[in-house]
């Protein structure tokens, strides 16, 4: 019976549209050693996955490659349909929101404020438009006093959250998260989860990946399980 | 391992002292073109692929290029090649010129690809043993050692910035400048930051605790490092001769 239920909602995930879509997907580094192995990995919209494994697994890796910063050495990845690899960077970043795992490679303006209204400014936003949204962020994630900040002076958990602010700012299509908890205290784990949780029911979905197991239990629809290059488990909630 | 990657750092260092200088000091395209045979030649002996570093200072040589090609637009001299109206927009003087610039770009690039086959402790304690002071070899070294964190920041911005869905390429000028603005600032602000952290953690773990400082590692001149500096020294000699004298 559990398993026909099972059956019936993968069925019913199956049926969501696809956001991105890996095809017998590999990549190595210089090294030749293959650190993503003929992996096929349907990720759907508003479906939220979290992806688990031991450091040096390749789930940044994987994370990378699925906003187009690495190429794949083999294989296909499909972003809403387009072929990823065909497509630039910001076009990619037009539907996709992804949060580095180290949030400094992230930081480039001269204040926080600036940060999070970037790329609504380049985008054509108009004054209004970036203002309210930018407001709206600073007060979601308590960082309104650090608006005149330079975010690389910030302590860690203050840049995580001013580099999750500028990834929301955009309203992507669908979130990668690199270990979007670390530096956060509880109290932000739970602004975190919040948000996410709205996001999840305005259809956005996202591919978070982290080691925080009560962030896991929070936000997890799916759960994916990585070793060495590979998805070992795929587990439906 | 080659017979010449084995040689003691200050030999390498001699010789890309000799092939730096001189390639700033002549301004001669044949002096320079020798040079740079002299320099691909040593480049194969050490055991480097002058074609793969050539491939990975791709964005060098493209400034080198760009530079190249203003200098022979903007310092005309000579017979024009191509000219609008009364204005020489290319003379055979300017690209003389720009050749000469190129060709010394390659020979520094080039000396740097010999430095290369040393590690960076090595050569700290190569110019410790030529005397100079423990603080600025290190200094020395850890500038070098942030060339690449640079680039890294570099590219780490730009796909940032790609990434939050900003068309470089469609953006009016204004935007481009601030937007290039926007590169430099976490390269300068993260290499001031990262230089505090660092210094702070060298002197955490002794750095200058004790006015003397002893090392595992002392490099000995063998034989053929004292004959490979003295033919270099020679050559460059007798170069530097046949130049000033012409």
């Amino acid at each position: 019976m559990a398993c026909c239920v099972c059956r019936l909602e993968r069925q019913a995930q199956m049926n969501k549209a696809i956001a991105i879509e890996a095809r017998n997907l590999s990549f190595a580094y210089q090294t030749k050693i293959n650190i993503i192995k003929h992996l096929n990995l349907s990720l759907y919209k508003g479906e939220t996955v979290v992806l688990l494994g031991a450091n040096g697994g390749g789930k940044t890796t994987l994370g990378k490659l699925l906003t187009g910063i690495l190429k794949p050495s083999s294989g296909e990845l499909l972003l809403f349909g387009e072929n990823l690899s065909m497509l630039p960077l910001f076009k990619i970043g037009q539907k996709l929101g992804y949060s580095f795992q180290n949030p400094v490679q992230q930081l480039f303006t001269v204040s926080v404020e600036e940060e999070i209204a970037f790329g609504l400014k380049y985008r054509g936003a108009n004054a209004e438009e970036i203002s309210r949204v930018t407001e709206q962020l600073m007060k979601l994630f308590e960082i309104e006093h650090l608006r005149d900040a330079f975010p690389l002076n910030l302590s860690w958990g203050e840049k995580r959250r001013v580099v999750l602010a500028s990834c929301l700012a955009l309203q992507p299509e669908y979130l990668i998260l690199d270990e979007p908890t670390t530096g956060l205290d509880q109290k932000r784990i739970d602004i975190l989860n919040r948000v996410l949780n709205n996001l999840r029911q305005e259809g956005v979905g996202m591919l978070l990946i982290s080691h925080n197991q009560s962030f896991v239990r929070e936000n997890a629809q799916r759960i994916l399980r990585m070793e060495k290059g590979a998805i070992v488990d795929d587990l439906y909630l | 391992m080659t017979f010449t990657s084995k040689l003691d750092p200050r030999t390498k260092l001699f010789l890309i002292a000799c092939l730096s200088s001189s390639a700033v000091i002549m301004s001669h395209w044949t002096f320079l073109a020798v040079l740079f045979g002299i320099s691909v030649l040593l480049l194969l002996l050490f055991g480097v692929n002058p074609w793969g570093m050539l491939k990975k200072c791709k964005l060098l040589l493209y400034m080198v290029l760009g530079i190249a090609i203003l200098q022979s637009i903007f310092m005309p001299a000579g017979q024009a090649i191509i000219t609008v109206g009364s204005l020489k927009l290319l003379s055979l003087g300017g690209l003389k010129m720009a050749g000469e610039f190129i060709l010394r770009m390659l020979i520094i690039i080039a000396s740097a690809g010999i430095l290369s086959t040393s590690s960076s402790r090595e050569i700290i304690q190569g110019l410790v043993q030529c005397k100079l002071p423990y603080e600025v070899a290190l200094m020395a070294s850890l500038g070098i050692r942030f060339l690449p964190v640079f680039a890294e920041e570099f590219r780490d911005t730009m796909i940032a910035i790609q990434l939050r869905g900003v068309d470089f390429k469609t953006l009016p000028f204004k935007q481009k400048i601030e937007v290039m603005g926007s590169l430099f600032q976490p390269v300068v602000a993260g290499a001031i930051i990262k230089s505090k952290a660092l210094a702070m953690s060298i002197e955490m773990r002794g750095f200058r605790a004790s006015p003397h400082r002893s090392s595992y590692l002392v490099l000995k001149c063998r034989i053929r490092d004292y004959v490979i500096m003295i033919s270099c020294g020679i050559l460059t000699a007798l170069m530097m001769f046949c130049y000033f004298s012409i």
